[in-house]
């Protein structure tokens, strides 16, 4: 594979917040890298914090080990920018240098496990908000070419790119989807969803480079574990998103908030209900790794 | 006799409570009300079924009545902590023994329950392990290590 672009690449984001992107981010990713999924194609997965609250960072780091990285420079902010020392959040800094670090300076690996599958990390900061706030006077497009750079060589390396996706339109939602393939659109079923949705998709198509785009991908989160909610019908329902609709739908479980420094993840998990949660989760991705072909 | 003033508010209180609590409808409160207490065999009835109850609890503590609810000693309250931070037996076992020397030299049955657990570490613990374990499992402050470090994470840019 080396030296082709192969690795398919997904943002997972909702312009709505409290869906669950990192818990889908964390959970698809996870499952992905450990299992034989789909065709069997996925082995390398790599998962990019793009949100400045950092919290898919959280769930897979210990604390120590985090703000060693991020000291280090080795986060998400390292992608866009070469020089974070004088962040103003009022005025963004537009790099002069093109090129963005490699890939594997900025990795950090969570699970090295047999039959060549892995699962990394880029880790984010919260010094990521200055970069959202900040208005250039400039363009930004050498941010976006890093951006571009920067995903092209992770496709050379990784089956799965997996970017938790900061959810306000800002350039973290435009790099990211200039770049993928797929969307993956965490939806709570509960009222305004499906405006949400309906936004979504606008954006999406908004945000297109020329005539090909992303395709969206709807997964329907923190669904009862019994029956099905009124407004996951409407949206399934709707001539307009039937069928980006994933037919599995993650469940309301505790077991898939507790991740936390590396641990509490469903697939290690002795708590109760944590292995009904496991084979959803498993559902949810092999389904969504079918869509994607891999 | 007279009931004290005091009494009569705390029993007031309690009562008009639990009947609030209660699932009568308001009719049913509104029958409740139509009758003279004073004269009604209700009243006869409440006062037989009191006295029989505070009698089945006097025999069980002692005379030491104080109320319904139980009283959490400290070996509830190190199982209630245990439970509270949804840690696994072994999970459990291995925090003990971090705790406790004397624990750790007990052959475990690895059957027992987390109670059963809980009260061997109880009886062998010595008293200041005891409250150093307790103390451990009931501190809400609880350490965060992300929140302390973006906290002087930003000192750290101020100064």
């Amino acid at each position: 594979m080396q030296g082709q672009a192969m690795g398919i690449v997904v943002t997972v984001m909702n312009m709505k917040g409290g869906v669950g992107k990192t818990t889908v981010a964390m959970h698809v990713g996870g499952i992905a890298a450990r299992y034989r999924l789909g065709k069997g194609s996925i082995k390398k997965v790599l998962l990019i914090d793009y949100d400045a609250q950092f919290n898919l960072s959280q769930a897979f780091l210990r604390p120590t080990v985090y703000f060693q990285m991020e000291k280090d420079r080795k986060t998400t902010i390292a992608i866009l920018l070469d020089d974070d020392t004088n962040l103003n959040p009022y005025q963004l800094q537009v790099p002069g240098n093109h090129n963005p670090p490699k890939t594997t300076s900025l990795t950090t690996n969570i699970y090295d496990l047999r039959d060549d599958r892995k699962l990394d990390l880029v880790p984010s900061t919260l010094d990521l908000m200055y970069v959202a706030l900040g208005q250039s006077r400039t363009r930004t497009d050498p941010i976006e070419e890093r951006f571009a750079k920067f995903i092209k060589e992770c496709k050379e390396l990784y089956d799965l790119i997996l970017i938790d996706c900061h959810p306000a339109g800002s350039i973290f939602t435009k790099t990211s989807l200039n770049n993928s393939d797929h969307v993956l659109i965490p939806v709570v079923p509960q009222r305004y969803a499906v405006r949400g949705i309906g936004l979504m998709f606008e954006f999406i198509q908004n945000n297109r480079r020329g005539s090909s785009g992303p395709l969206p991908h709807i997964l329907f989160n923190l669904a009862p574990r019994v029956g099905t909610l009124s407004e996951e019908t409407r949206i399934r329902g709707n001539p307009n998103f039937r069928n980006y609709c994933l037919t599995a739908t993650l469940k309301r479980y505790k077991a898939f908030s507790d991740p936390e420094d590396g641990q509490g993840f469903v697939w290690f998990s002795k708590k109760p209900h944590s292995t009904s949660a496991f084979l959803n989760a498993l559902a949810v991705t092999n389904e969504f790794v079918d869509r994607i072909g891999g | 006799m007279d009931m004290r003033a005091r009494t009569k508010n705390r029993v007031m209180r309690v009562l008009l409570a639990a009947l609030l609590e209660s699932d009568l409808t308001i009719d049913e409160l509104e029958e409740f009300l139509s009758v003279r207490l004073e004269n009604s065999m209700l009243m006869t009835e409440l006062r037989g079924a009191l006295v029989g109850l505070l009698q089945y609890f006097d025999g069980k503590s002692r005379g030491k009545f104080t109320g319904l609810e139980a009283r959490q000693t400290d070996e509830d309250k190190i199982y209630s902590g245990l439970q509270r931070k949804r840690l696994s037996k072994s999970e459990a076992i291995q925090l003990m023994y971090k705790f406790s020397d004397s624990f750790t030299k007990q052959p475990l049955d690895a059957n027992a329950t987390l109670r059963e657990l809980v009260h061997l570490f109880w009886r062998d613990a010595t008293p200041a392990e005891r409250r150093e374990f307790s103390a451990a499992l009931n501190d809400t402050r609880g350490k965060d290590a992300y929140l302390e470090g973006i906290i002087s994470r930003r000192r750290g840019v101020s100064s």
